[in-house]
């Protein structure tokens, strides 16, 4: 009896070490969505999206600090449903996409809230790096369509002159610009 | 975004200091052409720095785009070799081995960090090493040239080429790389009518044309490359830009070297040249209206209500 405990002991703690202690999540570009908005001539907004997004999301629900976030953003692949504009906003005035083609988040300490996670990390955007600080909303996981999923919702706020955009060109196009991020996770 | 009257007098002021600048350092030297030569070209940096000034446009330190490492690397370089062999510091196979050397970086330098160097592009390095053998070739062969013969179109065409060019890229939608252009054609302009007029009734290079010229189809082909890469100028209109000076430079070299013909005296006259240099640069800016009429020109046209009006 006492040699079959100790076997289990084993086995568990070989199981258990074996187990992965946080849950992947990749980017379901169906359901997920990365926006913009900037303010068109301090009157309105304009609204935008980037097509080509990834990014994984690990979740170790034990211990939330250990957990991770990540997105990569293709900047050439803005949509504002303006060719013309997409073809303006690619150009070095703007994103400068040839010479910064990605917007990139990693997360560098999260912190578990009521709500959601708090997560501080390093954000960059036409090839200037800032840590910024996100509410992210959500961490619920469902099943559904045979994958285990989650999401999270959160928005930032930016000056696009604290990323090197050309000052000559904040005008129409105003300095403050807001990204929505609507992330869905999904893992097998 | 800096509005029209800006640009104006910007440029204005590039061109102005440029040319006071030139003028009286080519009065200070007046003994010393070798001297003058210097002076031109350090007043075309002055013209141009006081144009970026007076936009103002600041090249950010250490430079983080292709527009910055133009201005801040690759210019001051050939300016610097330019001035060196002006000033007769530099020549025979070590100004040949400078600029060699700078023709073989220019690309690497100016697509530093860029998707072109970075995404895996196939066939990059070719492209890499045939443009620096075209800036190459079009480096020497134009100092060369006009050391030789104080052809002062040369460096006239590329204050032209260099204006399209900004015209072109702007157009394209790229308003910072254009309006720099708008400003480097400015100030080389300034400092070339200071050339112009010192080396009125003398042979050969005297106050620093050629100088100007390389510095103009170096600060050329690093205009269309950063507008072709970068912005939206198109490889066809890149290369036409970069032919103007070129052609002009070539029909006056041919037409030197064979016997002196009515067909060379011709192909060498200044009418003949221009118009060969003007067809290229025309067709370029054309297109580029064209483009702009057909896409970017639909932004700034106001989009008719979708409500029909009673």
């Amino acid at each position: 009896m006492r040699r079959s405990t100790f076997l289990f002991a084993i086995v568990a703690t070989l199981v258990a070490g074996s187990l992965p202690a946080a849950d992947d999540y990749s980017y379901d570009l169906v359901h997920s969505s990365v926006g913009f908005k900037a303010r068109f001539l301090d009157i309105s907004w304009i609204h935008g999206r980037f097509n080509d997004v990834s990014g994984k999301v690990s979740l170790d629900r034990q211990d939330p600090t250990k957990s991770t976030f990540e997105l990569t953003i293709k900047a050439d692949s803005v949509d504002t449903a303006n060719a013309a504009r997409d073809e303006h906003l690619r150009q070095p005035d703007y994103f400068d996409t040839k010479q910064f083609p990605t917007i990139d988040f990693k997360s560098t300490k999260v912190k578990a809230t009521p709500e959601g996670y708090e997560v501080t990390g390093d954000f960059t955007l036409h090839g200037v790096t800032k840590p910024v600080t996100l509410k992210l909303l959500g961490s619920k996981e469902v099943e559904a369509m045979g994958k285990k999923r989650v999401g999270f919702a959160t928005e930032l706020k930016l000056k696009r002159s604290d990323y090197n955009f050309d000052k000559g060109q904040i005008g129409a196009i105003g300095d403050e610009a807001i990204i929505i991020i609507d992330f869905a996770g999904q893992r097998d | 975004m800096p509005d029209g009257i800006g640009l104006v007098r910007a440029v204005t002021c590039g061109f102005v200091v440029a040319l006071a600048l030139g003028s009286a350092g080519a009065r200070v030297s007046r003994r010393e052409p070798v001297l003058a030569g210097v002076a031109v070209i350090v007043a075309f940096v002055w013209g141009l720095i006081a144009g970026l000034l007076a936009l103002p446009i600041h090249p950010t330190l250490p430079p983080a785009t292709a527009l910055d490492r133009y201005l801040v690397i690759l210019l001051p370089v050939a300016l610097a070799i330019e001035a060196e062999a002006a000033a007769g510091w530099l020549g025979g196979f070590w100004l040949t081995a400078e600029r060699g050397f700078v023709a073989l970086i220019a690309l690497p330098v100016l697509l530093h960090g860029s998707v072109w160097l970075t995404g895996g592009i196939e066939g990059v390095w070719i492209g890499i090493v045939a443009a620096a053998l075209v800036l190459f070739a079009a480096w020497e062969g134009t100092a060369g040239h006009v050391r030789a013969t104080g052809d002062r179109l040369v460096a006239t065409v590329s204050v032209a080429a260099i204006a399209a060019a900004g015209l072109a890229i702007i157009l394209a939608g790229w308003l910072k790389g254009g309006m720099v252009a708008l400003l480097l054609a400015a100030s080389l302009g300034g400092a070339l009518l200071v050339a112009w007029r010192g080396s009125r009734g003398q042979q050969g290079d005297v106050v620093g044309l050629a100088g100007l010229s390389s510095v103009g189809i170096v600060a050329l082909f690093g205009l269309v490359v950063v507008g072709r890469c970068f912005g939206r100028l198109g490889t066809a209109s890149a290369a036409l830009l970069l032919a103007a000076p070129l052609l002009v430079a070539l029909a006056d070299g041919l037409s030197r070297s064979g016997r002196d013909t009515a067909a060379a005296r011709l192909v060498r006259s200044t009418g003949y040249r221009v118009v060969l240099a003007a067809v290229p640069i025309v067709i370029v800016l054309v297109a580029a209206k064209a483009d702009f009429d057909a896409k970017l020109g639909r932004l700034l046209v106001p989009v008719p209500s979708a409500v029909a009006k009673p």
